[in-house]
């Protein structure tokens, strides 16, 4: 096993934490967008004059994605990967810049998929009432925090890992 | 600045003056009406219904005729000027309109258009069907032959043909297969045949698969046929670009339509008010609700119509909550948008709008923090207020992006945010050198991607002297309105504990000389609420638990002031993906000949989607903050709007 990660390097974990922050990220917000696309699509075939609420409301869930996504870019930037010149990183700086990836990576994964449903409803209250949009928003907004938090956390690691 | 005072009236006037007086009460847009139709037998008469039923089907009319010719209506540029007009010329105005005219044209032309389509969507079906028989030599009269002899006009796949030849011989001699015409799938063919076979000639052409053709029973050549349809297709669409050259004069009129469509909106509400209004035989009576200051001005301007009324302020029942009215000062009347977003506090609640302002724009900006961005929504925005004649309610909305677009631009500036650069990008006279040996940009005073954790200082900072604004206001508005006991014990308490864990913790930090204040503020603080949060207890035993459960309540505050590090996360992430758009730029930069368009294209295009994304993120989790931390701590909202009977409008500007 030793040997295994000895071959491997600390470079590829560190690439595999951020493969896995950008996937997670992309799965919750591909999955949350299509949810509240879809009840948007129903919304904007009976009223198609709400498009444009119903463009922002879909968007929510789309944040997810690009934390994620910074993740890995931030990781892909430390490591050196960016500018040509990687980093000779040991095998437990890989080890540290991989579990830096999953609290963005896992939350993100989460809350994509349930700010979708959430934003999923909250179209229904736009398709009754446009008024309504602000508070479908806030309600969507709730989801996202713990996106957030994740996406901090891993910033922050990344941020302070000695390299 | 605050929720304006409203008093309960009571209006009882003839009911000769009632129409002239509902107008009156409409015009001036300050009686929001209570529904008493339950307290009276007659709320609205014969007359009154007849009225409505008029209006609503002219304003049913209105609507059918603009949604018709709105298709058609010359485009006057991106955003044209809206119909403005003076109360008097609306009026005035929609009385002109002849809209059973324009509605009759209006339904002729597109009945016509709508027969027109539907006939040629046949016709072509039917020349479809025709297409493949077209080179028939003989008419299709007797198509279903006579007693003796039967003919079929058939389309078979062409692998399956052989095959029916074969077999129909088979069956009977005297029968005869003519190709009419073939293609690469099909074969369209007319078998003629003894009657007698008929069944069995069937079964062969079902077992093949084989289609028998739908065609009409004409005098004339298959060919000539469909030259006729082709005339019918052609003269219908003649008439359809006919009647749509009608519905593009008739569009002219779209204007006055939509004056009308107001005129008829501002009608119905007032007759449809009737039905809150109880009436008798000689009077009828109003009650509702207005706000203080507009009283004496009504009274004048009723006068004017006629002194035979009463307007006497009556005092709400236990059970009654006021509507409310939030005002505010021009410049934070943008934030109303916010407030109302959560819907509006109760009567006796404080508005927070003003006070959520300040916090709002400066949350937005931190989220936000690139000076590049923030000067580009301030140019928009003021752009948009300068050149675009809006509504209300979006004015607002704009108003408060504009200042969010100056705030973002000032912490941006102290921040370095400029389009995502850093500041070894820049020419050298951008930028200057702090102590520690950093490249900052000029007036940078700190640097969020290599200094977080300040940052996530400052953002809960903020967060917990917003909570305890909260809490002051709180214990202000209850010391001033309801038991200053209560007040004092309650909330006063928590204000000064929160207070005490300030002084603390700023001692400790070292900004303050001494934690020592702090440190005996915080042992008082907390014994005080030992001592009081358990005074609804009935034994002393009882007392003393609930006052030390109390402290838990600290935890809430914690995690209320943790909630606002999404300020450092939001502001994270502008920078970075504008870090991720320059990264991308410079790459795109080094691809020959075509590099620096796609960098420009990219540039350009990054930025805008990260400015997009990022400020509807950063408005969505500012105005959570505000909702769910700060309003949390001084009010509970569920207010009812005071929605007067006024002349709304939908497509008219209203110029005073």
């Amino acid at each position: 096993m030793t040997e295994f990660f000895a071959e491997m390097g600390g470079l590829a974990l560190a690439i595999a934490g951020a493969s896995i922050a950008v996937i997670l990220g992309g799965i919750g917000s591909s999955v949350g967008v299509g949810l509240a696309g879809q009840a948007g699509a129903g919304v904007v075939t009976e009223q198609p004059e709400k498009f444009g609420k119903v463009l922002v409301l879909e968007a929510l869930p789309g944040t997810q994605g690009i934390y994620g996504f910074l993740v890995g870019f931030l990781i892909l930037l430390v490591t050196g990967i960016l500018t040509g010149e990687p980093k000779d990183l040991s095998i437990a700086q890989g080890w540290q810049l991989f579990f830096a990836c999953f609290p963005a990576g896992l939350a993100c994964l989460l809350s994509g998929i349930h700010q979708g449903k959430v934003t999923a409803g909250g179209m229904n209250m736009v398709a009754k009432d446009e008024s309504n949009m602000g508070k479908a928003m806030v309600l969507s907004a709730m989801v996202e925090t713990y996106a957030v938090l994740g996406f901090l956390v891993s910033a922050l690691l990344v941020f302070f890992i000695k390299l | 600045m605050a929720i304006a005072k409203v008093k309960k009236v009571e209006f009882i006037a003839s009911n000769q003056h009632k129409k002239a007086i509902l107008e009156e009460i409409q015009k001036s847009g300050v009686f929001h009406i209570s529904d008493i139709s339950d307290d009276f037998e007659t709320t609205i008469n014969d007359n009154e219904l007849s009225d409505l039923q008029q209006s609503e089907l002219l304003f049913a009319n209105a609507n059918f005729a603009i949604k018709v010719l709105t298709p058609y209506e010359k485009k006057k540029g991106l955003f044209p000027d809206p119909i403005t007009l003076t109360e008097e010329e609306l009026v005035e105005k929609a009385k002109n309109v002849n809209i059973k005219d324009i509605t009759k044209k209006c339904t002729e032309q597109e009945d016509a258009i709508i027969k027109a389509k539907n006939e040629n969507a046949i016709l072509n079906e039917e020349l479809k069907v025709l297409e493949p028989w077209k080179n028939l030599k003989t008419s299709l009269k007797n198509r279903n032959g006579s007693d003796n002899y039967a003919s079929i006009f058939v389309l078979i796949k062409a692998t399956n043909y052989e095959k029916v030849v074969k077999d129909v011989i088979e069956i009977t001699n005297l029968s005869s297969i003519e190709k009419v015409s073939d293609n690469e799938k099909d074969i369209a063919a007319v078998i003629i045949f003894d009657r007698e076979y008929e069944k069995e000639i069937k079964k062969i052409l079902v077992d093949n698969k084989a289609v028998e053709a739908e065609l009409p029973e004409t005098d004339t050549l298959v060919k000539d046929y469909i030259h006729n349809t082709k005339e019918k297709i052609h003269s219908n669409e003649k008439q359809i670009k006919e009647s749509e050259k009608e519905l593009e004069k008739l569009a002219k009129h779209l204007d006055d339509l939509k004056i009308l469509h107001d005129y008829l909106l501002w009608d119905q509400d007032k007759l449809n008010s009737n039905r809150k209004i109880g009436s008798t035989n000689y009077t009828f009576a109003i009650k509702g609700w207005m706000p203080e200051k507009n009283i004496p001005a009504f009274k004048e301007k009723l006068q004017k119509i006629s002194n035979e009324f009463e307007l006497t302020e009556i005092t709400p029942t236990e059970n009654e909550t006021a509507p409310v009215i939030i005002k505010n000062s021009r410049v934070t009347n943008p934030f109303e948008t916010l407030t109302k977003m959560y819907g509006l506090p109760k009567y006796n609640e404080l508005d927070p709008t003003p006070y959520l302002s300040i916090f709002f724009v400066i949350y937005f900006a931190l989220c936000l923090t690139d000076a590049g961005y923030g000067i580009l929504m301030f140019v928009a925005t003021f752009m948009a207020l300068k050149f675009i004649k809006l509504g209300e309610g979006i004015k607002k909305l704009v108003r408060l992006l504009m200042y969010g677009g100056i705030f973002t631009t000032i912490i941006g500036i102290l921040f370095g945010g400029w389009f995502g650069l850093t500041a070894e990008e820049v020419p050298a006279f951008l930028t200057y050198t702090t102590a520690s040996g950093e490249q900052f940009f000029l007036l940078q005073q700190i640097n969020a991607v290599t200094n977080p954790l300040a940052v996530l200082i400052l953002s809960l900072a903020l967060g917990y002297l917003q909570i305890l604004v909260g809490i002051f206001m709180k214990f202000i508005h209850d010391f001033k309105t309801g038991n200053k006991l209560d007040a004092v014990l309650d909330t006063g308490t928590w204000a000064f504990m929160l207070t005490g864990i300030a002084v603390f913790v700023l001692g400790a930090a070292g900004v303050l000389p001494t934690a020592e204040i702090g440190k005996w503020w915080v042992i008082a603080g907390a014994a005080l609420l030992i001592l009081t949060q358990g005074r609804a207890s009935k034994n002393i035993v009882g007392k003393f638990f609930t006052g030390v459960l109390s402290l838990y309540g600290l935890v809430g505050y914690m995690s209320d002031v943790l909630s606002y590090s999404r300020l450092l996360a939001l502001g994270l992430a502008t920078a970075i993906i504008g870090l991720a758009v320059n990264v991308i730029v410079n790459l795109a930069g080094g691809i020959p000949y075509i590099g620096w368009l796609l960098a420009a294209i990219i540039f350009v295009g990054g930025h805008l989607f990260n400015l997009l994304i990022n400020t509807l993120g950063s408005f969505i989790h500012s105005g959570r903050l505000q909702f769910v931390e700060f309003f949390s701590k001084f009010m509970e909202g569920g207010g009812k709007e005071f929605t007067p009977l006024e002349r709304k409008t939908k497509y008219v500007f209203i110029k005073q």
